[in-house]
């Protein structure tokens, strides 16, 4: 099945929080900060609890954080 | 490289060690005749449960210098395991648990097409210590392409 990507703003949102660093944003979310690296390189979906607790991070709603887009439907 | 990377680096290298020492061990002693006796299969499965505790032995060890060494470059604070820790070692658990049955199933078919003992169960080991190195790699893999 086609997956759809998604893609997120934690880099802007950081930027926009007096450059938070990854390592702060790990810590508040309870996570490493590889895993942050990852999410920020669309290189990890992360679970939909995690989304929620980045959102809440940044004081934001999920959908200003994650934006998922659906995969390219071919001619039917 | 992070420092999950490096921890299961160093469970693959001391495994492959081990391993090795032992296949290089086994094969002199199997070609001076030290498995052809009566006792073979005792010898053999005495071998392989040397092995095994080998293994694990130096596994222990090597994650216990590795925690040292990482705990004084500083880097403690990340040995916490999250949510995609567990995920990439779900992912490959279940590579390494195809691995072991197709292990299992294939010293079973030489066993039953009259391989001996010795032969059957070391390519049982051996499939699951492949089965571990490359759950090792996989996870490195995870770790460095993303899912």
């Amino acid at each position: 099945m086609p997956r759809g990507t998604l893609t997120n703003q934690i880099r802007r949102l950081r930027f926009d929080a007096g450059e938070m660093t990854q390592a702060e944003l790990a810590t508040r979310v309870g996570v490493t900060r590889q895993t942050i690296v990852a999410i920020e390189a669309a290189k990890y979906a992360p679970s939909l609890e995690l989304a929620f607790q980045i959102a809440h991070a940044f004081d934001k709603p999920i959908g200003e954080v994650f934006h998922w887009s659906p995969p390219p439907t071919g001619p039917k | 490289m992070t420092v999950q990377e490096i921890k299961y680096l160093v469970s693959f290298f001391t495994t492959a060690l081990v391993s090795t020492l032992y296949a290089l061990r086994i094969h002199t002693l199997a070609e001076q005749g030290y498995f052809g006796g009566p006792d073979g299969d005792i010898l053999t499965g005495r071998a392989l449960l040397i092995l095994v505790g080998l293994i694990i032995g130096a596994g222990i060890l090597g994650q216990i210098v590795f925690t040292i060494v990482a705990a004084i470059a500083g880097h403690s604070a990340e040995f916490d395991e999250d949510e995609r820790d567990r995920q990439i070692d779900q992912r490959a658990m279940r590579a390494a648990f195809v691995l072991v049955g197709m292990a299992m199933i294939g010293a079973l078919i030489m066993l039953a097409t009259g391989a001996t003992p010795f032969l059957s169960f070391h390519i049982l080991v051996f499939g699951m210590v492949a089965a571990g190195l490359i759950a090792d790699l996989w996870r490195i893999a995870l770790y460095r392409r993303g899912f």
